[in-house]
Formats: structure tokens, C-alpha cells, sequence
């Protein structure tokens, strides 16, 4: 029955096949990067309770090295705690930038002085980074359950040429990257926003 | 029919209720993304097509870019070249502006000098610790004073600082380095890194002033607005109006001013040889040259739009190339106390014999390949690695053994042992190569111990030399273990990597490099992979001379850098920094390997020719190995030896700045509030290698599309079955 359907409309059925590949495509990248940070979200717990490295699943080729939060602020009620968190991976390879954001090797490592860069995508982990405002907060987990508080001092946009916002640095730095323009649908963006954010023992108003 | 259509339906809603959540999810993402990104859009198309001369940034930033004139003066002599760049900064505003100006240098330069120029008085620049100079330059420029200040940001890029630059005024900064020149199959070189676009950012606004801009004003603020729309007059007190006048009116006279000056670059060399030469050129820039009376060389850039490294290559006669030479310099070249100098400080260059070509070609060789196949060099990495792979078998010879490993949470030999680079074994190894795929966890160990163990062990007599080639975006966690391994097992092994990818761990390839006695190449993009490495494999297929020592003739050892000299390929000379105490009436000793053969030259110290500055370049080259040996253990106590030597040398390092104070106030403080510093501002036209870390999908785009089609296919069905009932109800 189905079949006969098929050969006698052809061209709605190949349609729908195609449409039904293309939508899983797209679907796949959003529900992979959506369900992987379950499962990093139980190798960080792993992590925080002996601060060994622990991979998310057993063939994984990296490991969650923090934990990082969006602190919006409201000035009504200082700075309220509402709070989107994303767990971080060591690397930023196409690979690991699937499954969440990736810590770039060649930078500083959590916590540590110099420039501590963050890659993420834009329509998934780090699609919130386009309402983050300069003197919001980042909150950031090591592995050894200390939280680190970064405030935002800039936000801009920079073409992917420019890696002068890897560039090493003397204060204790946290930048984050995304691709820009935010809203744009399809891939192999050459601009990039960059957040960029320094180490605060308590916020300031900025 | 009907109800087939309905079943295909129904299937239809089951298979995209998942997709459809997850467009609800990406809806309410995107939503507020995008309404909050609007604005910014424009600003950023207008950025991009206004040439990037003043443009307002996302933030209400206004970000302008002024003239900047660099003039290089070069003096070279014998082996060493001084430098001395004037950066004339120009402020053609209205303002009162604080500048800042990254430029690079060359990987070895060793800046000692700084000098602030105002008018016709020259404030000599002083050595401080970082934060010490930042804290004077920074008082400085609250009391209103003009300062300048020179910074390292990496061992190759810098930054010069100016403050308290007057409206029309200009200020000079002459920043002095010196530098070891290149030798190599017989021809020196010297490069120049030139910036494309010398242009530097004044810091006008202060943050109140910005967020004043931002906050205030709903239209967008835009160059052609801001030029076309009258001036504004100063009736209110309102902060905003102030702020506007005055930014209308720098745009203005920046607009007039760009039409009228053209940026410029001016290069100055005074080539002094010592030799007859036989070739000058200068590779990418036309350049005019005179022969002076005194026999030195005079040399000039003409064409001043220069977009890419400088580099000057000159060839002595046969006849009259080097074989060795020191040369020497008696105490500091930034003498502190008036004591007698207690240390000679000397510059060693020694060609080793480079034998006869039959020799050359017949020495043995074992290429061991490794590839990192990782998950995390999964896409255009792994395009890169095979590339640079297939191109490193096309340079085998006949005469060459190879291997091939591959390792991500395993490891993988192409052949249980090294075979010949015949044309059948090559074809094997390309399909190999062609098969392989990045996945799994990067278990790096394994590999190496793999690779720097000989298999041929028990075939004593043919020894070949081991060269292994390791390709990776070293994304390890277990750093010291590594290095560990490579300094126990290295053997007779030599380790070069090459890094890959947009971000690689770049210290732990240098490093592990440089204990295994070999190089690291960097490669960012597709189409450097061929170069890169085809360069990579000239230099090392032919060693000469290996386990290079040098010594006194009564076998003490002078402090010299680099400590571990690498192994000499053909047309290297041995190039060394040497430290000794003053007057000594010793030979210098310089022995190694020769193939199977001990090697050993004597050198006399006395009959040498004097130089200056090789104090500066011991002390870099002690400092960048100081560098390069840091770890998370041993950081402090480096830092601290680097601040020691800089300080004592005077060179601008990692640890301390130069800065440079004009004791004389220059700006009269009520103009306070126009002139603070706001950081950010960096020139155009430096790009260190590879991107920025590609960080999207099209996964929306696909889901769209996805939908879409599945519309359309349902609309055509539906119409088609309904066709055909009606046909038949007709019937």
C-alpha cells in the first residue's frame, strides 16, 4: 500500500524523505549538545568529589574542567542569582564544542593568572552570551569547588582573524568566544563576539 | 487512499514531535538574542565598510584610529644587527589623548633602550618591574604628565604606551633593540616584521562619558550622522552634548586629516659586512643601495607600503664565507657601578666542515611518523594532519626507513617495523593515511614510548639516525609524565612536532621539542601544511654534526646559551652566547659527532674582533630558555630569575617594562575628565597565526529547511490525494 503510495507520488514522498534527513541533521547537533551536558554534569560531580579527571563517557576525549554560570544582574535586587549554567570541556575542538563549551589549551588554565579563553557555540551553549552586558557576572567552578567570580569589562566584535583575544595576559582574565551575528542560520561564521571578563573579589557597579 | 495519507500524517507528527520541541527550545534561545543583537548589526556592517577609521562599537565605544609613523634605523655589523625604531605618535584632535600601539619584533629581539621624545629634550626610558612601571606610567599620566611606556606582551609583540598627548601636538618614542643575525648555507638574513596598518587608539572617553553615549542616545551614532548633521551648540550643561560636540568635531578633523597625510613606514640599514659580497637583495620590497667610501652599505626602502616582512639577504663570495669567528665585548652595555667589568661576554660562530656530497646522500635515516587521531583533531585538523602527512612521504628517499603510528586511545604501527620508502611501500602507507579518522581519547604515552624505542636494537652495526615526526594539537593532561619519558628514552632519537589545529598547546610542543633535541613547527592553515613542511624536511634530512659540547682547554665550562645545542644540519653553524670571566687566556673547545666520528675544533679567544651588545643577546637567550622551562612547580622561582636578569641587563621582559616620565607637567588638570584610560584598542594589521576557534553550526539552518520540506511534501501530498478523490467521487 505504502509503497504503491510512494511510486505514485514521487515527488511529495522524496520531499518528505529528504526534509525528514535535513531536520534530523540539524535536530541531532541541538539534542547532542542538550543531552551531552547531563552526561559531563555527572563526570564534573565525579570530578569535584576526588579532582581527577573524569571523561563523560568512556570513549570521550575530554573532560569537564569547570563549571560555568551566567549571573544576571538586576540592579532592583542587587545582584540576583538567576542563574544558566554550562559545564566546560578541556580543548576547543570542533569535536568537544558539540557537546559543550571548550577550554582553550594554549591559554591559562581555571583560576590560574593570565588570560583563560572559553570557546562556544553560538546557537547552542553560549547563545545566551548575546545578553550578557558588561558588569554582569560569570561564575566559575573549579575542580576543587572553589567558585570564581568574573565581572564582564567587554563585550565586541572581532573577526576570526584577530587572536590577539588569546593573546596571553598578566591579570587573572576569563574571555569568552562565540560566533556573530548571533541570529544567523547558517554555519562557518568569520566574525566573532567576545566577552571578556576579569577576576572580582566582590562586584562592583560598572 | 485517504487513509494512507493520514497514516503518513500521523508518522509525520510522531517523527517531528521531537524536532519541533527542539524548535520550540531553539525559539525561546534565539528570541532574545536577536531582538538584543539589532542594533548591533548595522554598527558592525558599517565598521567593516567605513575602512575602519572611527567606528562605534557595540557598546557605544567610539574606537578611532589615528597616523602612526615608524621609522627603523638598522646598523649591522659582523654578525649582529641594532635596531632602532621612532614611533612618532600625532594627535591631529582636539583632545587630549592617552595612545596605545602594539606592534611585533623579531623572536630574539632583546630590547634594551627607550627614549621619550618631546620637542627637542629626549627622556631616557628606565627599567622597572611590570607593575612598578605600570604604577609610574599610570601616576604620571593622572598628574598630567606626557609619559611613555614599553611592555612585552609575548617574546615577539609589544606595546608602546603614550600619555598626555596635547591637541596638534606629536610625540616620539625611539625604542632600541639589539639582534643576532641568520646564517645559513652561507647567506645571512635579517627580517623585520612590518605591520600593515600602523595605526594607534586613542582612549578619549572616560566610562561615565561612554555609557552616557550608549545609554542616552536611542538612535544609532554613526560616522557619516555625526559628520553630516551641524554642530551642536553649547547651550546645555548636559554631559551628552558635550561629549557629542566634541566627537563631531575629532570626526571632522579626522576626516580632513586622513585625505591629506598618507600613513608611513621608513627603513634606514647601514649594512657593514666585513666581506666581499657577492648577492644583496631585499626579497619583497624594492629597496635603493649605495656603496659608501667607508665600504659600508647603505640601504633604503622606497616603496613605504610595505604589507609584509621586511627581509634583507646577502650572500659573501665564496672565497671570503666565514668559517668561524667570536666576537667579544669587555662588561655591561648598561654599566650600573663604576667597578672594573668582571665578565667578557662573546659571540660564537663555527661552520662545521660539510663534507663531501656522496657522504650527504648516503647517510642512513629512520622517519618514524606519529599521528595524534583523537576525537579532538576530528574536521579541518585532521585534513591538515593528512596533509602534512602525504606531503612527508612524497620527501622520502630510497635511501629512508619509515613508519607510520597512530594513537588516540590506542596505538596503531602501519607496519610491525620501519621498512624502506619504495614506491609500493609509499602507496600502502598513503591508503593508510587516506583510512584514518579522529575519534577516541588522546593517550599520548603509549605512542611515544612506542616511537623513540628502536626495534632494530639487535641490528647494531646499521645505524641509522631516528627522526621522529610527531603530528598533534597536544591536548594532554598529563604534561610531566611526557616530558619525563622524552628525556629518559630519547637515545639517539630526535623529536620534532608540529602542532595543528586553530588553538594547539604550543608550550608543550616547544618544550617537548627542545628535550628532544629537535624543533616545532606551528601550522594554522590548510594551505600552509605544504610549505611548512616541505621546509620542516629540507633542514633536518641532513644532520652533520650531533652531541655539540663546548669547553675551556682545561676542561671548565663557560655559562653559554642555548645550553642544549642542537644538532647542526648542512649549512648551520654552530651560533653561541658565551659568558667568561674577564681575560682569560684560555682556548674555547668545540667538540661532537661527525656521523660515527669525534669531532673537536679549538678556537683562539684573543684574536677576535670586538663587538657591542652581546651581553644583551647572552641575557635574552638565558631568558627565553628560563621561559621556556617554566612549569606550575618552578613558576615563581622563574619569574624571579627573569626579573634578576632583566633588571641587571636591561632588557624589557616578561618581568619588567621600560618607562620614560617628562618631569614637566603638560596638561593642565581641568581637562581631567576627557582623558582616562579605557582599555582595549589594539592596531590593525598583527596576526599571529590560525583563527579564532570556529564556534558554529548550521543546525537551525538545517531545522528550518528540515521543516520546510516537510511542509511542502505534506501540501503536495494532501493536494494530490485530494486530486484524486475527487477524481474518483467524479467518476
Amino acid at each position: 500500500m505504502s509503497i504503491s503510495f510512494m511510486a505514485k507520488h514521487p515527488v511529495p514522498c522524496s520531499l518528505f524523505l529528504l526534509g525528514i534527513l535535513v531536520l534530523g541533521h540539524g535536530a541531532y547537533i541541538q539534542a547532542k549538545a542538550y543531552l551531552a551536558q547531563f552526561l559531563i554534569a555527572q563526570a564534573w560531580q565525579n570530578t569535584l568529589a576526588d579532582q581527577q579527571t573524569h571523561k563523560p563517557w568512556h570513549w570521550a576525549d575530554t573532560y569537564p574542567v569547570a563549571k560555568l554560570s551566567f549571573v544576571t544582574k538586576l540592579e532592583s535586587i542587587g545582584f540576583k542569582h538567576q542563574v544558566d549554567s554550562v559545564y566546560v570541556l578541556a580543548g576547543a575542538s570542533g569535536r568537544t564544542l558539540a557537546f559543550g563549551p571548550g577550554l582553550v589549551l594554549s591559554g591559562a588554565k581555571i583560576g590560574e593568572v593570565g588570560n583563560t579563553v572559553i570557546a562556544g557555540h553560538r546557537d547552542t551553549h553560549f547563545s545566551n552570551l548575546a545578553a550578557v552586558n558588561k558588569g554582569d557576572l560569570l561564575q566559575v567552578e573549579a575542580n576543587d569547588g572553589e567558585v570564581l567570580l568574573y565581572q564582564v569589562v567587554n563585550t565586541q566584535i572581532a573577526h576570526q582573524s584577530d587572536t590577539q583575544f588569546m593573546a596571553p595576559s598578566d591579570d587573572n582574565r576569563l574571555t569568552l568566544i562565540t560566533c556573530y551575528p548571533f541570529n544567523q542560520l547558517s554555519g562557518g561564521a568569520e566574525q566573532r563576539y567576545i566577552v571578556e571578563a576579569l577576576l572580582v573579589n566582590k562586584p562592583t557597579a560598572i | 487512499m485517504k487513509i494512507d495519507v493520514i497514516r503518513l500524517a500521523s508518522g509525520f507528527c510522531h517523527s517531528v514531535s521531537f524536532g519541533g520541541a527542539i524548535i520550540v527550545l531553539w525559539a525561546a534561545f534565539a528570541s532574545p538574542s536577536q531582538a538584543a543583537v539589532h542594533s548591533d548589526n548595522r554598527e558592525s556592517g558599517q565598521e567593516l565598510s567605513q575602512g575602519s577609521l572611527v567606528f562605534i562599537d557595540s557598546n557605544g565605544q567610539r574606537q578611532q584610529r589615528l597616523p602612526l609613523h615608524t621609522k627603523v634605523e638598522m646598523t649591522v655589523s659582523g654578525m649582529t644587527n641594532r635596531v632602532t625604531l621612532i614611533q612618532t605618535f600625532e594627535n591631529n584632535t582636539q583632545d587630549w589623548i592617552n595612545g596605545r600601539y602594539m606592534f611585533p619584533l623579531p623572536n630574539d629581539a632583546a630590547v634594551d633602550q627607550m627614549h621619550l621624545i618631546v620637542g627637542d629634550r629626549e627622556i631616557e626610558g628606565e627599567i622597572q618591574e611590570k607593575k612598578q612601571a605600570k604604577r609610574t606610567f599610570e601616576t604620571a599620566k593622572q598628574e598630567g604628565k606626557r609619559a611613555s611606556l614599553v611592555e612585552q606582551r609575548r617574546p615577539n609583540i609589544f606595546t608602546t604606551a603614550v600619555a598626555n598627548l596635547g591637541p596638534n601636538e606629536s610625540l616620539q618614542v625611539k625604542i632600541s633593540y639589539q639582534q643576532q643575525l641568520a646564517y645559513q648555507d652561507g647567506e645571512f638574513s635579517l627580517r623585520f616584521p612590518m605591520v600593515v596598518n600602523p595605526r594607534y587608539t586613542p582612549q578619549i572617553f572616560n566610562d561615565q562619558a561612554r555609557r552616557t553615549l550608549a545609554d542616552d542616545n536611542s538612535q544609532a551614532l554613526s560616522l557619516a550622522a555625526l559628520m553630516e548633521e551641524p554642530y551642536q551648540t553649547a547651550n546645555g550643561n548636559s554631559n551628552f552634548e558635550h561629549m557629542m560636540q566634541l566627537m563631531q568635531h575629532s570626526v571632522r578633523q579626522y576626516s580632513q586629516s586622513e585625505s591629506t597625510s598618507p600613513l608611513k613606514a621608513s627603513l634606514h640599514i647601514s649594512l657593514n659586512t666585513g666581506f666581499e659580497l657577492d648577492s644583496l637583495q631585499s626579497v619583497y620590497h624594492p629597496v635603493s643601495k649605495q656603496v659608501l667610501s667607508d665600504g659600508s652599505i647603505d640601504i633604503r626602502l622606497l616603496n613605504t607600503d610595505a604589507n609584509r616582512d621586511f627581509l634583507l639577504k646577502w650572500k659573501p663570495i665564496i672565497g671570503s664565507r666565514p668559517e668561524a669567528a667570536v666576537y667579544k665585548q669587555t662588561g655591561l652595555s648598561h654599566q650600573t657601578s663604576a667597578l672594573p667589568a668582571k665578565d667578557d661576554y662573546a659571540l660564537l660562530m663555527l661552520m662545521p666542515p660539510q663534507g663531501n656530497a656522496e657522504d650527504i646522500i648516503d647517510l642512513p635515516r629512520e622517519l618514524i611518523l606519529v599521528i595524534d587521531t583523537s576525537g579532538s583533531m576530528s574536521g579541518e585538523s585532521m585534513a591538515q594532519a593528512r596533509e602534512a602527512l602525504l606531503e612527508a612521504l612524497s620527501g622520502l628517499t630510497e635511501h629512508d626507513y619509515f613508519n607510520l603510528i597512530e594513537f588516540n586511545s590506542n596505538y596503531r604501527h602501519f607496519l610491525p617495523q620501519s621498512v624502506p620508502a619504495s614506491s609500493k611501500n609509499i602507496k600502502q602507507a598513503r591508503a593508510f593515511v587516506n583510512q584514518l579518522q579522529a575519534n577516541g581519547g588522546t593517550e599520548m604515552y603509549g605512542a611515544l614510548q612506542a616511537a623513540l624505542k628502536d626495534v632494530n636494537q639487535e641490528q647494531e652495526e646499521l645505524k641509522r639516525l631516528r627522526q621522529v615526526i610527531f603530528i598533534t594539537d597536544g591536548a594532554v593532561s598529563n604534561e610531566s609524565a611526557l616530558f619525563e619519558l622524552i628525556t629518559n628514552q630519547l637515545g639517539n632519537n630526535r623529536l620534532f612536532t608540529i602542532g595543528i589545529g586553530s588553538a594547539p598547546n604550543s608550550h608543550f610542543m616547544q618544550r617537548a621539542a627542545e628535550l628532544g633535541k629537535g624543533t616545532f613547527t606551528y601550522i594554522g592553515k590548510q594551505n600552509e601544511v605544504k610549505q611548512k613542511v616541505t621546509t620542516l624536511f629540507k633542514q633536518i634530512s641532513h644532520p652533520v654534526v650531533s652531541d655539540v659540547q663546548l669547553s675551556f682547554s682545561d676542561a671548565t665550562v663557560p655559562e653559554y646559551w642555548p645550553a642544549n645545542i642542537p644538532d647542526l644540519y648542512l649549512g648551520q653553524p654552530l651560533m653561541v652566547s658565551i659568558k667568561m670571566p674577564s681575560h682569560s687566556q684560555q682556548q674555547l673547545v668545540v667538540s661532537g659527532n661527525i656521523g660515527e666520528q669525534f669531532w673537536q675544533r679549538r678556537l683562539n679567544l684573543q684574536a677576535n674582533q670586538s663587538a657591542a651588545g652581546l651581553d644583551l643577546l647572552w641575557a635574552r637567550q638565558y631568558m627565553s630558555a628560563l621561559e621556556l622551562s617554566k612549569s606550575s612547580l618552578n613558576q615563581e622561582r622563574v619569574e624571579k630569575q627573569v626579573l634578576a636578569l632583566a633588571l641587571k641587563y636591561h632588557l624589557v621582559s616578561s618581568q619588567t617594562s621600560l618607562v620614560a616620565v617628562d618631569l614637566t607637567p603638560a596638561k593642565p588638570l581641568s581637562f581631567d575628565a576627557i582623558n582616562k584610560q579605557i582599555d582595549g584598542g589594539m592596531p590593525l594589521g598583527w596576526q599571529a597565526g590560525g583563527i579564532l576557534p570556529q564556534t558554529s553550526t548550521s543546525s537551525r539552518l538545517n531545522i528550518l529547511i528540515g521543516c520546510l520540506l516537510l511542509l511542502l511534501a505534506l501540501g503536495l501530498g494532501w493536494r494530490k490525494s485530494t486530486l484524486s478523490n475527487e477524481n474518483r467521487v467524479a467518476h
